[in-house]
């Protein structure tokens, strides 16, 4: 019994022990501070060395972390700062924690180059990287705007909201060969092909960084990133905790030139919470509210088929003018044929309309300019949020959403006013240090969205038809109170009384457009209002909700094959869902689906006792409509010096036609209509018993049939060379680029003409003809080539400066080649910046020059010479460290010199704003 | 020393800096806007004005109220303009010779002031005066002669494109409604004048006032309204013959058979039919006759 009892005290005795050791674990709780401003520092790592174990310093530079027993070794990382190792023999040891500011330069840690985390100098090809800071004290309104102050980065601004950035060339609004992915997620509106990375995504104060890889990238991220990729990173609830929230107002428009000064508002709100060490939550939100910038290029111009260029002559001296922001005036007709009706009426004046018809009498139907007709408010609200749950030391489950909504305009091959559109990206992904899983879905709504250029037109129908036709739709049945008939009449009646050739045709508009809708008014808005919310064809509202999904996985099998290679492997399988109601697509009869899978490898080994690394990426991918295609990539990074590598890689990508040219059915007026290059549409629109030809050769008097051959994706080949690294005493970073690329099978659009009556085409038909826009191989290789350079350099007193120039350059183009690479040959950016200076190093300031080069810009719009232009951008911030908040004062193009960076965009302005941001870090 | 020039070199790089960012944007190209000025110079109504030659028509002008239209510059016009012998042989005419051809200027003055009805008179300088600036070598050749219209609308109320035309030409010299011209192309500001040798004057009449008129084409108008009649209810309507005859605008030759040569054409025909019903010919031929003495047979 004695013994049973011993058993028993000793089984209590050692189960209290194991059960107090158990609940012994040590819990270490301090604060981290920043050595130099005794400010808080939040989201610094704080590592227990050697372990899985770690936590992150919250907002308010607290942390609490649960280890087994004591000593350990923390490891302190935070950018910025120094890392720091301390030795924690008591709890008391970590207390109060400094963390000493240092250098940044070179120290960014990037993850897109080679999809595994590695400092950015040592990344095997370029990348550039924005962090959280750097937007923070960016003079940039917008995060979004940081971009293009990068090395080598052009952006097209369509409007305030709506801008696209690309590298390497081929810059344009809706950039399809650039792709923009948000957290994993491809951020590209499956529909309407445009990346909506600046309309809905991530919101301001929830970017923890934007890598940027200029060139072709395909070969880890997948088909589209031609000439590159931008990855935007958002921050994690349990390393970026509390409330945070900026409001930031200024004005725009202060000058009147494009419209009355008008308010800017920008709110942003973040709270993350980590609820336990097993969960964590945030929750986030943007409203930018503005009077957008007003696309008033009212010159006269040669719509799509004619090179879209700008050209002489004005409302008041073309009688067919049709102005590039101005829309309605597209419908043109030959009032020939009207006055020679007149003439077979009125056979004495026969003879002398004879004399005024011996050319063709092109006149347009007077037009609406965009501001009379575009919602001028410019509204972006985008919530998002994630739930993360840590399943283990390695494992998080991250289930998350951004869902966006607003009205910004956007220029494809007209302009799309974006009303009350709504695109939501949800996925739901399992993180673990060597793999994750991850399945999302974009889900498009183009709301109330409208073609602008249709819509005006069709408003211009609804009031007065420009002709009547019989019931078969074809043929023209003139009424006296049609536009065009009224027009010629009054034109002859003018030419009868001795009017010049443009009195007549003026007098001639001023007549046929008497009671015409004024722009503004009630009656007009009622009238554009009914057209736009009808569907296309019969309105201007494309009814797109197309669906994107994906599933997408990765592992890292370096674990087991380091001695070898560190080998990675990943593969996704992706489905479109076009569903635009036949408005956009050919989808009338039901939604479409597309499908594309793809995998990829990739295997790294360092040799020379680690001063060579040679990468090898392949991805292989198949289009249901396309034959697979194989993707390569070889990098070798040489480690020269201490923080000094050069880089050399070959890289290749391509693209698969986008949706919209795969499917798209389009009808943009002028008698010309898009087409997708899927082989049905020549079956319905008889290409087969009505012939098509090209329109470019009839124009010059050749008739050269279509040739019918199939599209395939374009491809890129690109070399690069470049070197990074740090020099004066790691002061200076210098990074330098060179590369050559060459493309492939080119696709880019063409126009065909087929005739109206199935007669042999003549060359009257490229004007009377039916136009179809058809997308096309270019049969010649298109080559590029270009550099950059960039010096990063920290100067005493918290000053930095920082200058990057660039070039890019397209060779061998074939006469008449259309290439759209929409590039300067040069551009140069300039930042100088001080991150604390004054009482306390309170004050902190940043100015940014940039100048870009002219260029020639090609569009599916319009096309013209884009001159030089400069914008200075600057801020001045004061902190507030009690109440842990910073004041800034801030302008976008300070100077208020207008630039654009594409035909039939807005000119840009001085935008001036004032900002208060609580717990921005 | 050293830093004088220092501060100096820094000086003139910030200004130099300052330039640099201070310099202007550039605006988008903008292209020449096409000229559509009015017209310089001595306008049509000053250059007869000036023209002592032409003193009697300008009177009629000014009388009819269009002055300030022939000056207008931003209208182009061609005028046909009889000299002042042309105008006082015009007056002397419609004057019934009260107004004789030695009369002084002052008389034809005052009979164009008096004596033409203001209305008349601007009938008379629009039919006078065709739309756009045209070289008389313009005008061409062909045959038929070049059927131009004028500034005369006869019936407005009906359609504002009705104009009432002229027929210039220039086969075998230049002429307009086989008036000769005596000087072409005298440059005005806003269009040329073309002096003609007598007043151009529109067809006075319809070819169906003529027809139904003339006491030899009496046939003519019977057979015409008989047809009128098979097919309409008569009368002038849209799209009878005699509308067709009565079109202002319209340009006709016919080819009309006198009264004889009906007579002849019915009485041989109507004698055919009755030989052919079994009349003799002897009495089919006075039958015929007299059927065919009177328009009444149709």
């Amino acid at each position: 019994m004695r013994k049973k009892i011993r058993y028993v005290l000793t089984f209590v005795a050692v189960f209290l022990v194991s059960a107090t050791t158990f609940a012994q674990q040590v819990v270490l709780s301090g604060n981290v501070k920043n050595s130099f401003t005794n400010e808080n520092a939040a989201a610094v790592s704080i590592a227990v060395k050697g372990t899985n174990e770690g936590t992150f310093s919250d907002d308010k530079g607290n942390f609490s972390l649960q280890v087994k027993s004591l000593p350990v070794t923390l490891v302190l990382t935070s950018i910025g700062f120094a890392e720091k190792e301390i030795v924690v023999n008591n709890t008391a040891d970590v207390a109060f924690i400094t963390l000493e500011p240092a250098s940044e330069l070179g120290q960014e840690v990037v993850v897109s180059a080679t999809r595994l985390s590695q400092r950015i100098l040592e990344s095997p090809v370029s990348v550039e990287r924005v962090g959280a800071g750097s937007i923070r004290t960016s003079p940039a309104a917008s995060y979004y705007d940081v971009v293009t102050n990068l090395k080598g980065v052009d952006v097209v601004t369509s409007s305030l909201t709506f801008k696209t950035p690309t590298t390497r060339g081929f810059s344009g609004s809706g950039n399809v060969r650039f792709n923009q992915i948000v957290d994993g997620m491809d951020n590209q509106a499956p529909g309407l092909n445009f990346s909506v990375g600046s309309v809905i995504g991530v919101s301001q104060l929830d970017v923890e960084s934007m890598e940027l890889l200029p060139g072709a990238s395909s070969a880890l991220y997948g088909p589209g990133g031609m000439n590159g990729t931008l990855l935007i990173n958002s921050k994690n609830p349990f390393k970026y905790q509390g409330l945070s929230f900026e409001i930031k107002t200024g004005m725009m428009h202060t000058d009147g030139k494009q419209r009355p000064t008008s308010p800017y508002h920008n709110w942003n709100l973040r709270w993350a919470k980590k609820v336990s060490e097993k969960f964590a939550f945030k929750i986030t939100g943007e409203l930018i509210q503005a009077k957008d910038w007003v696309a008033q290029d009212y010159r006269n111009f040669n719509r799509i088929g004619t090179l879209g260029l700008p050209k002489e002559g004005t409302r008041e001296t073309d009688p067919n003018y049709d102005g590039i922001n101005v829309y309605g005036d597209e419908t043109t007709a030959d009032i020939n044929a009207i006055l020679q009706g007149i003439g077979q009426q009125a056979p004495f004046l026969a003879p002398y309309i004879a004399t005024l018809t011996q050319t063709p009498t092109r006149v347009s139907r007077t037009g609406y300019n965009e501001a009379d007709i575009i919602d001028p408010t410019t509204l972006n609200f985008k919530v998002g949020g994630s739930l993360n749950y840590k399943i283990n030391s390695n494992t998080e489950a991250i289930i998350a959403g951004f869902w966006g909504t607003g009205n910004t305009v956007y220029t494809g091959s007209d302009r799309y006013s974006l009303k009350d559109m709504r695109v939501g990206q949800y996925k739901v992904e399992l993180n673990s240090k060597n793999w994750l899983l991850r399945a999302y879905t974009t889900q498009e709504n183009a709301g109330q969205s409208f073609n602008a250029t249709v819509t005006t037109r069709l408003t211009n129908e609804a009031w007065k038809p420009s002709i009547t036709y019989a019931a078969d739709g074809v043929t023209p049945n003139p009424q006296q109170t049609d536009w065009y008939v009224q027009y010629a009449q009054a034109f002859l009646s003018n030419k009868l009384g001795g009017m010049s050739d443009m009195d007549a045709h003026n007098a001639a508009r001023q007549l046929a457009d008497m009671g015409r809708p004024a722009p503004g008014s009630p009656e007009f808005k009622a009238l554009f209002d009914q057209v736009r919310k009808r569907p296309i064809p019969a309105g201007g509202l494309f009814v797109d909700k197309t669906d994107l999904y994906q599933v997408e996985g990765q592992y890292n099998l370096s674990d087991w094959t380091s001695s070898v290679a560190d080998i990675l492997i990943g593969a996704n399988y992706k489905t479109y869902v076009l569903n635009s109601g036949g408005t956009l697509f050919a989808d009338t009869a039901g939604n479409i689906s597309i499908r594309e899978i793809g995998a990829y490898i990739q295997a790294g080994r360092s040799f020379l006792d680690e001063r060579l690394r040679l990468t090898f990426s392949a991805r292989y991918d198949k289009h249901e409509n396309f034959e697979g295609r194989f993707t390569p990539r070889v990098t070798a990074l040489f480690k020269v010096a201490d923080n000094s590598n050069i880089r050399l890689s070959y890289q290749t990508a391509y693209r698969f036609p986008s949706t919209q040219q795969q499917w798209i059915n389009l009808n943009v007026g002028g008698n010309t209509r898009l087409l997708g290059g899927d082989p049905s549409f020549r079956k319905f629109f008889n290409f087969d018993s009505n012939p098509v030809y090209f329109l470019s050769d009839l124009r010059e008097g050749n008739i050269v049939a279509y040739d019918n051959v199939d599209y395939k994706p374009e491809s890129v080949t690109s070399y690069e060379i470049g070197y990074k690294g740090l020099q004066l005493e790691d002061r200076l970073l210098i990074d330098v680029y060179g590369y050559f690329g060459q493309y492939q099978d080119f696709l880019t659009r063409t126009l065909l003409v087929q005739s109206k009556t199935g007669s042999p085409i003549e060359l009257a038909d490229t004007s009377n003809g039916t136009f179809y826009s058809v997308p096309v191989n270019i049969k010649d290789k298109v080559k590029t080539y270009g550099f950059g350079i960039g010096l990063e350099y920290k100067l005493p007193y918290n000053f930095s400066i920082g200058v990057n120039a660039s070039s890019d350059q397209i060779t061998d183009l074939p006469t008449g080649f259309v290439s759209f690479f929409n590039s300067p040959k040069y551009r140069f950016n300039g930042t100088l910046s001080n991150s604390g200076f004054g009482k306390n190093k309170r004050f902190g300031f940043n100015i940014t020059y940039r100048w870009q080069d002219a260029y020639f810009y090609q569009g599916d719009f319009a096309s013209g010479d884009v001159p030089a232009f400069q914008v200075l951008d600057a801020q001045i911030s004061m902190k507030l460290p009690k109440s842990k908040s910073i004041i800034k004062l801030g302008a976008n193009n300070l100077l208020n010199q207008y630039y654009y960076n594409a035909i039939g965009n807005a000119q840009v302005g001085g935008l001036y704003y004032m900002s208060f941001g609580y717990n921005l870090y | 020393m050293l830093s004088v020039r220092k501060i100096k070199t820094g000086f003139a790089l910030l200004i130099s800096g300052a330039l640099l960012v201070t310099s202007c944007n550039k605006d988008p190209e903008s292209f020449p806007v096409p000229e559509n000025n009015p017209a310089t110079g001595d306008l049509l109504g000053t250059v007869l004005q000036n023209s002592a030659d032409d003193s009697l028509y300008y009177r009629l002008i000014v009388h009819s109220g269009l002055a300030s239209s022939l000056n207008s510059n931003r209208n182009y016009y061609t005028m046909f303009v009889p000299g002042n012998n042309a105008m006082k042989q015009f007056i002397n005419a419609i004057s019934g010779g009260l107004v004789p051809l030695n009369a002084p200027d002052a008389v034809f003055s005052q009979f164009i002031q008096t004596q033409i009805p203001q209305a008349t008179a601007a009938s008379i300088v629009m039919y006078n005066t065709v739309p756009e600036d045209v070289a008389f070598a313009n005008f061409g050749s062909s045959f038929p002669n070049f059927q131009y219209p004028t500034l005369l609308n006869p019936a407005p109320s009906i359609s504002a494109l009705l104009r009432l035309t002229t027929f210039p030409s220039t086969r075998n010299g230049n002429w307009v409604n086989n008036v000769p011209v005596t000087v072409a192309d005298r440059e005005a500001g806003n269009g040329k004048i073309h002096n003609v040798a007598a007043m151009v004057a529109p067809p006075q009449r319809y070819i169906w006032d003529r027809i139904n008129t003339d006491p030899e084409l009496t046939y003519l108008k019977a057979a015409i309204i008989r047809g009128d009649s098979a097919t309409n209810q008569g009368g002038a309507t849209a799209g009878t013959i005699q509308a067709y005859l009565m079109n202002i605008g319209a340009n006709f030759t016919v080819y009309a058979p006198t009264n004889a040569a009906f007579q002849d054409l019915l009485t041989a025909a109507i004698t055919r039919a009755l030989v052919a019903q079994g009349v003799p010919l002897a009495t089919a031929q006075v039958q015929a006759a007299t059927l065919a003495s009177s328009p009444t047979v149709f």
